[in-house]
């Protein structure tokens, strides 16, 4: 019935697993939890392939899919499980085997308790080489959008992790330079 | 389950349609801020979002670099299998 996938979109595919699992890792904080999600991102990506245009941007197209995956999920544990704080990201215990110095620690404890959106962006342009305009499409928003969700989420960041502009700030660069 | 695809391809081809829809959207975006470096100066200086930009790789990067599970790739095998039938 469907149509045979060409070789090279499925080595594409393959080939962009490492990066989805990465995003999925990152956005959720949960490596069992961010497989699921790259499992079904995949299904779904294979059942759909033949929507994605060969020659557009396929890692957008799965990122796309596997966040829309998440942030549908979490709406509905929302609603299943009224979360006290709404933070249930901030809840997840940092996996054992993410060893690594205390500063990485913290990084990544202080990264779960960022709002949703501003991970996502945070992540999407920061760590998964999207461009701002790429990032806004894959999340559905304006580019503005993406802009101050970035900021946000990197000043968040910068105070949960108690980094003071003045001890590391370059005395040559000043906001009012 | 189609939704979200359906999802992603709209959004393909509103991209394609309107490059200029989205020149100016940017153009929004950047209007309050205009001409700098967007991130510098609502706080944090380049030295600590680099700081946080090293982090932030790492943190993905560390995954990324990763063998893929054996459940994905027999996920990927069996959906290859179905595709043939």
């Amino acid at each position: 019935m469907r149509r045979r996938v060409s070789e090279s979109l499925r080595e594409s595919l393959v080939g962009e697993m490492t990066n989805l699992r990465a995003f999925a890792v990152s956005l959720c904080g949960d490596r069992e939890r961010a497989d699921d999600l790259v499992q079904e991102t995949l299904f779904k990506a294979w059942n759909h392939l033949d929507s994605f245009r060969e020659g557009t941007n396929l890692k957008a197209w799965l990122f796309t899919i596997l966040r829309n995956t998440y942030f549908s999920e979490r709406r509905k544990r929302r609603r299943e499980v009224e979360d006290a704080d709404g933070s249930y990201a901030a809840t997840l215990a940092t996996h054992p085997e993410q060893h690594g110095h205390m500063e990485m620690q913290d990084f990544r404890a202080a990264l779960t308790k960022l709002p949703d959106d501003q991970r996502e962006a945070l992540i999407l342009v920061g760590a998964a080489g999207f461009s701002y305009e790429e990032a806004a499409e894959i999340s559905g928003c304006a580019v503005g959008t993406i802009k101050s969700r970035v900021n946000r989420a990197r000043n968040r960041l910068g105070e949960m992790l108690g980094m003071e502009e003045t001890t590391e700030t370059d005395p040559g660069i000043t906001k009012t330079a | 389950m189609g939704t979200i695809v359906d999802q992603a391809e709209k959004k393909e081809r509103r991209r394609k349609q309107s490059n200029a829809g989205k020149t100016m959207t940017q153009a929004t975006g950047n209007q309050a801020r205009p001409g700098v470096a967007l991130s510098t100066e609502e706080g944090l200086s380049p030295n600590l979002q680099a700081h946080i930009g090293r982090h932030l790789r790492a943190v993905f990067d560390e995954v990324a670099r990763e063998p893929i599970p054996d459940r994905l790739l027999q996920l990927l095998k069996d959906l290859e299998r179905s595709g043939d039938k």
